[in-house]
């Protein structure tokens, strides 16, 4: 999988996460989501195992995995080195 | 300087402004698959210059280790840019440190082999989510508190710090 095609599938999944999130975080408030096509497939105790999962799963590689959770990582004073997507 | 319960510590001078260690970024998104086919995980593990900073929550790689090593994004995060939240990626990697080893407890040392010599390193047994920055002059790596916390960070008046586990 090139890194244009999971970026591809990685924001096509984030899209669908965001609209998710509210309800995800009533029963599953810091799992991990596996995701593929805009749709969940399973819920993880860690990235490590969803990604294992994901990687089971789908030889193509086209999944994404993300933390179900509000919080927002800061990098304090080199917030403005944050790279551009 | 080796603390007490510690089995391997990372010893370095900070200049009264930064603090900056080399160490190995190791990609563990397919370690799975590694194990499967017996691929050696440090294959092609180089030093890179990390920056200590208990300001930033997440560990985080500029664009060259990302390049360097062909790592793949796993997912999006959010992060705090200047002067708004942005949705960025993270990748799944650990982090190994140079430095001296001490008591009996060496599983999770070990060697590699770069361009110009053999290293002792300490692989962090602590899966890393960490994102992308762009790339800085003095530094690589952001080494933030989800590493961070997993260890001793000790900074010392004299000009020396350690980082032990």
């Amino acid at each position: 999988m090139t890194r244009e095609g999971k970026m591809a599938e990685i924001n096509r999944n984030a899209s669908r996460f965001a609209e998710l999130l509210p309800g995800l975080l009533a029963d599953h408030e810091g799992q991990y989501v596996l995701m593929r096509e805009g749709k969940v497939v399973g819920f993880h105790s860690s990235a490590m195992e969803a990604q294992t999962a994901g990687n089971d799963r789908f030889a193509d590689g086209v999944f994404s995995i993300q933390k179900i959770t509000e919080e927002v990582e800061h990098l304090g004073r080199y917030a403005y080195a944050l790279s551009q997507q | 300087m080796l603390l007490a319960n510690n089995n391997y510590v990372v010893n370095g001078r900070h200049d009264g402004r930064t603090a900056i260690t080399p160490v190995a970024i190791i990609d563990i998104s397919k370690r799975e698959q590694q194990k499967k086919s017996n691929k050696e995980l440090l294959e092609g593990v180089n030093p890179y210059r990390a920056l200590i900073d208990t300001g930033a929550t997440s560990t985080m790689l500029s664009n060259k280790v990302i390049s360097d090593l062909g790592l793949i994004p796993v997912g999006p995060a959010k992060f705090h840019g200047i002067h708004s939240v942005k949705i960025g990626v993270v990748y799944l990697f650990r982090v190994a440190f140079y430095g001296d080893v001490a008591g009996k407890d060496l599983l999770a040392t070990r060697s590699i082999k770069t361009d110009k010599e053999v290293h002792k390193i300490y692989i962090c047994p602590t899966d890393i989510e960490g994102g992308e920055i762009d790339e800085q002059p003095n530094f690589d790596v952001l080494l933030g508190m989800d590493v961070l916390r997993t260890g001793n960070l000790r900074i010392d008046k004299s000009g020396d710090f350690s980082f032990s586990f």
